[in-house]
């Protein structure tokens, strides 16, 4: 059977493969091109320097979304922000930010 | 102890890094051409009023005027053209930015000052100026002050001196983010502070700067050297890329101004134009964030402020403000409490985006001041001093929302992503529902009866200019605003 799940499972390999070389700042806009266009979401990510997140890569919404903006941080100074995780669910949502930790942690400053 | 002249003439010549000038100069030379100012100011004279349709029309559009445009403007004789200018600056700011004024405090730290500056009262020759640096503890008193006013956006002021380098500067940005007073704390420190290298500029970006601010004063570099006689501020060029080598560190929201009054009024705006290009063309399209125009006010012991042959009166004040709103549609305007509150409000409606309320400038007035201003404890003195509840009533009255909001620079609007909203003239649709929510917040914290009633009414009137599908979400952070959430935003 193939789950909601297993779609996001493959979809994340996929991801992990095509960000495998790239540097940090190439990676994290590559991963927001790819969930943008596979969910729906819009990511950008920021350089967290006390309350000033300052853009790096990723998605530039020009009007609002419908729900709340939420800023996770990723360690290493780098956070994620979005607005719309689109047709992600929560526990995908959760793999895709683990998943961005584990890209920032390996591939250091962006 | 106070550093000894010695001490003080070796931080100046240690603070100057050449290389830190000559990087972005072309073929050794600044962006600031006098001759070609001046030629293209004395030939755009007498310009064809179809000409200038056509020019506003480009600025209608959201283009950035170029400086033979921006020339032209300058040369409006007819009265009538001029009405045209000032209803394109309406229109501009109507269209990107809605109808909402962000307000914010200064915070004067430190008048300790090295510099000659001959129109200041802070200039070091001047003897009765009383000098002082806060403390840390003056600092969090100052800040309390403010943020129970209600205010969430400083803007924080030092003199150029040893005392009040990059490193004090840091130490009271930590102190003014940490300070809170119930719901309310500083959400954004701007810095308008002397320049500095690079490395000085990062320390700043890591505890969070909001925009770095610093003016060039006077863009004619004869009538610089003569105003700045000596210190280091006499050095046109380190001033003049303080906010390449910003940006170069990180800092991508820098801010610009000239001191009107000092030289004349069109060559300022040409220069500040020039300023925006440069900046624009150097990175990546990303040019100042606001513009400041300030004018020379009277200071103590200081005559140069009204004896200048420069003097701008009212009526050149709102030209030269309609003209700068239209040469760069999409970037911020300040318009200051220097002014008296009839100039302010009256130019406010030519473009301006943002100004000042409750404004007391003497170091420690907002913890320990009187109501009075004093002008030996003063930069120079203040044309408003109207406490902020007045201010935003007025406002209100007006159709203006007051917005405090910040949210842009702490969701990663910064930089390019914001300029490209901007060049778009996308802005208002972010900047109305969160003033709104940040209006909201003031209402129910710290507005009189009579302010919260009219902000009440205001607030129906403004959720109709936000689009239809955001309305209901706008509607649901509202309630959850009444019911004690605070900075909730798109």
């Amino acid at each position: 059977m193939v789950s909601a799940t297993s779609h996001f499972d493959l979809w994340l390999q996929d991801a992990e493969e095509r960000t495998g070389e790239l540097e940090l700042r190439g990676a994290l806009g590559e991963v927001a091109r790819l969930a943008s266009k596979a969910y729906g979401t819009r990511l950008w990510f920021a350089e967290v320097l006390g309350r000033r997140w300052s853009y790096i890569v990723g998605e530039r919404p020009e009007q609002p979304a419908l729900s709340a903006v939420q800023r996770v941080p990723l360690g290493r100074g780098i956070g994620l922000v979005s607005d719309t995780w689109g047709s992600l669910s929560g526990d995908e949502v959760a793999c895709l930010i683990d998943f961005l930790g584990r890209l920032v942690a390996s591939k250091g400053s962006p | 102890m106070s550093p000894t002249s010695t001490a003080i003439a070796d931080w100046i010549e240690a603070a100057i890094k050449q290389d830190e000038i000559d990087r972005y100069l072309d073929h050794g030379d600044d962006f600031i051409r006098d001759d070609e100012i001046e030629r293209m100011i004395r030939q755009s004279r007498n310009p064809d009023a179809q000409r200038i349709r056509d020019i506003l029309a480009k600025a209608r559009a959201l283009k950035r005027l170029d400086p033979h445009e921006t020339a032209a403007l300058l040369n409006i004789e007819d009265e009538a053209l001029w009405e045209e200018v000032f209803a394109t600056g309406r229109d501009i700011k109507a269209h990107v930015y809605g109808p909402r004024i962000v307000t914010f405090a200064p915070l004067y730290c430190s008048s300790l000052c090295v510099n000659s500056c001959i129109y200041c009262a802070f200039r070091c020759e001047n003897r009765e100026e009383t000098r002082r640096r806060l403390t840390l503890d003056d600092v969090r008193r100052e800040t309390e002050a403010l943020v129970s006013m209600g205010h969430k956006r400083l803007i924080c002021v030092y003199g150029e001196h040893p005392d009040s380098d990059a490193r004090y500067i840091a130490d009271t940005m930590r102190v003014m983010y940490d300070t809170k007073v119930g719901n309310g704390e500083i959400r954004r420190v701007n810095i308008n502070a002397a320049p500095m290298c690079i490395d000085d500029f990062r320390m700043l970006r890591e505890i969070g700067i909001g925009t770095y601010q610093v003016f060039q004063e006077t863009y004619h570099h004869e009538t610089y050297r003569r105003v700045h006689p000596r210190g280091i501020k006499a050095n046109y060029r380190w001033r003049l890329y303080a906010l390449h080598r910003a940006q170069e560190a990180g800092i991508d929201d820098v801010a610009i101004g000239a001191l009107f009054g000092l030289y004349d009024w069109r060559f300022e705006v040409m220069g500040l134009l020039h300023h925006a290009i440069d900046l624009e063309e150097k990175f990546g399209g990303v040019g100042p964030h606001t513009i400041s125009f300030p004018r020379l006010e009277p200071a103590a012991n200081t005559p140069f402020t009204e004896r200048s042959p420069h003097l701008v009166s009212d009526r050149d004040f709102k030209r030269l403000v309609a003209v700068l709103r239209v040469s760069v549609p999409y970037t911020g305007m300040i318009i200051t409490a220097r002014e008296r509150p009839e100039v302010r409000m009256d130019v406010l409606n030519v473009g301006c985006t943002q100004t000042d309320a409750s404004t007391r400038i003497g170091v420690g007035a907002y913890s320990e001041g009187t109501a009075e201003q004093e002008g030996e404890k003063q930069q120079f003195m203040l044309g408003d001093t109207r406490e902020l509840d007045d201010v935003i009533r007025e406002l209100a009255h007006m159709g203006y929302l007051t917005s405090f909001c910040t949210a842009g620079y702490r969701c990663g609007r910064t930089g390019s992503y914001f300029m490209n909203i901007a060049k778009k003239g996308k802005t208002h649709l972010f900047c109305i529902p969160n003033a709104i929510l940040t209006f909201k917040e003031y209402l129910l914290d710290y507005a009189s009866e009579e302010t919260r009633r009219v902000g009440e009414q205001l607030i129906e009137q403004r959720i109709q200019d936000v689009p239809e599908e955001i309305r209901p979400t706008l509607r649901e952070r509202l309630k959850a605003t009444e019911n004690g959430e605070r900075d909730l935003a798109f």
